[in-house]
C-alpha cells in the first residue's frame, strides 16, 4: 500500500478505534462519567493513530523535519476529527434542539403542539439539570447552598467564547 | 513539513478572511457564509498547484493529508462557531458564576439566567427557520430534512447508549 495512503488512513483508523471503544464502554458498568468515557475512547484513538503513523514514518525514510511535520499533520487531523465526534455525542445528550426534534419524531407524522413542548421543557427543569451536570462534571462546585465556578479550563473556555461573541458578533 | 505548513496556512488564511468579513458586515446566513469562506483558500491553492503556478514543494502524495487536516479543522471551527452564535445555557450559568466572584450564586439567583424566552422559544423558532419543522395546527411537524436528522440522532443515541440530559 502506498505510504501516502497509509498515512492518510491512520487518522481514519484512529477515529474508528475511538468509535469502537466508545461503543463498548458505553455499555460497561464503569464508575466514570460520560465525559471521562469520551476522553478514554479519544485517548485510545490517539494512541492507535500514533502507533500507525510512527512505524510507517520510520520505515519510509522521511527526513526528520518531514517526519515531524507529517506526524503532526495526521495526528492533529485525528484530534480534530475526535473533537467533532466528541461534540456529536454531546449534542445528542444535551442539545435542546436535537431533543425537540426527537419529540417531533415520536409524534410524526402528526403535528406536535408548541404547548406540549414548552410544558415538557420548562426553564426551571433546564436550570436544575444543567446545574446537576456542571456539578457532577466538576466544572461547578456546590458549597453551603451556593454554586461556585471551578477555576481552570472551563472558566478559560467561557472567556474564550465571550471574547469570540464580542469580537465577531459584537454581542 | 511543507504539507503541514501549507495546511496550517490555508486554515489560518480562511480564519483571517472570516474575521475580515464578519467585522465588515455580519452575513445573513452564517453557516453558508462560513462554508464559502473556508472553501476559498483550498480551491485557490488547488488551482495554483494544478496550473503549476506554485507547487508549494508538494507532490500528489501530500494532498490527501492536507485535505484531511483542512476538512477536520473546518469541521472543528464550524462546531465551535455554533457555540458562539447560539449561547448555551451552561455558558450563561458559568458567566453568571464568574461575575458573582467568590460569593457564588444560589439556585434562585441563577434562575433569571435561564428563561423560556431566552432558550426555549428561540430554539423552537430556529427549528422552523432552518426548515427542520413546518407549522401545522397549533404546533409543527417534521419536514423531510428534520425527519432525517431526528432519525439519525435517535440511531446515534441507541448505538452509543446515550441518555438525554438538559
Amino acid at each position: 500500500m502506498p505510504v501516502a495512503l497509509v498515512l492518510t488512513l491512520a487518522p481514519v483508523f484512529g477515529l474508528a478505534v475511538n468509535i469502537a471503544v466508545q461503543f463498548v464502554i458505553s455499555r460497561l458498568p464503569l464508575a466514570i462519567g460520560k465525559v471521562r468515557r469520551q476522553f478514554l475512547s479519544f485517548g485510545c484513538g490517539l494512541a492507535a493513530t500514533a502507533l500507525r503513523l510512527g512505524p510507517e514514518l520510520y520505515s519510509a525514510g522521511f527526513t526528520l523535519p518531514d517526519a515531524i511535520g507529517c506526524f503532526a499533520l495526521h495526528l492533529l487531523a485525528y484530534a480534530m476529527a475526535g473533537f467533532i465526534f466528541f461534540n456529536v455525542i454531546n449534542l445528542n445528550i444535551s442539545s435542546l434542539r436535537i431533543r425537540m426534534l426527537k419529540e417531533y419524531l415520536r409524534e410524526h407524522p402528526q403535528p406536535l403542539p408548541d404547548r406540549v413542548l414548552r410544558e415538557k421543557y420548562p426553564a426551571r427543569a433546564m436550570l436544575d439539570a444543567r446545574l446537576a451536570r456542571l456539578v457532577s462534571g466538576g466544572q461547578v462546585i456546590l458549597r453551603n447552598g451556593r454554586y461556585h465556578i471551578h477555576p481552570g479550563l472551563v472558566a478559560a473556555i467561557g472567556h474564550f467564547f465571550v471574547f469570540l461573541q464580542r469580537f465577531l458578533l459584537r454581542k | 513539513m511543507a504539507a503541514f505548513a501549507l495546511a496550517l496556512f490555508l486554515f489560518l488564511l480562511a480564519l483571517v478572511l472570516h474575521v475580515i468579513w464578519w467585522r465588515w458586515r455580519l452575513p445573513r446566513h452564517h453557516t453558508a457564509a462560513l462554508l464559502l469562506v473556508f472553501a476559498v483558500p483550498p480551491l485557490l491553492a488547488a488551482g495554483l498547484w494544478l496550473a503549476e503556478v506554485c507547487r508549494f514543494g508538494l507532490t500528489w502524495t501530500d494532498l490527501p493529508g492536507i485535505a484531511l487536516f483542512y476538512a477536520a479543522a473546518t469541521g472543528c471551527y464550524l462546531i465551535t462557531y455554533a457555540g458562539v452564535e447560539e449561547t448555551s445555557p451552561s455558558l450563561v450559568i458559568i458567566r453568571a458564576l464568574e461575575q458573582a466572584g467568590a460569593k457564588g450564586c444560589t439556585r434562585e439567583e441563577l434562575s433569571p439566567c435561564i428563561t423560556e424566552e431566552r432558550f426555549i422559544l428561540p430554539r423552537l423558532a430556529a427549528l422552523r427557520r432552518d426548515g427542520l419543522v413546518v407549522a401545522a395546527g397549533d404546533g409543527a411537524r417534521l419536514t423531510p430534512a428534520g425527519l432525517r436528522l431526528a432519525r439519525l440522532a435517535t440511531r446515534l443515541a441507541r448505538f452509543f447508549n446515550l441518555h438525554e440530559g438538559a
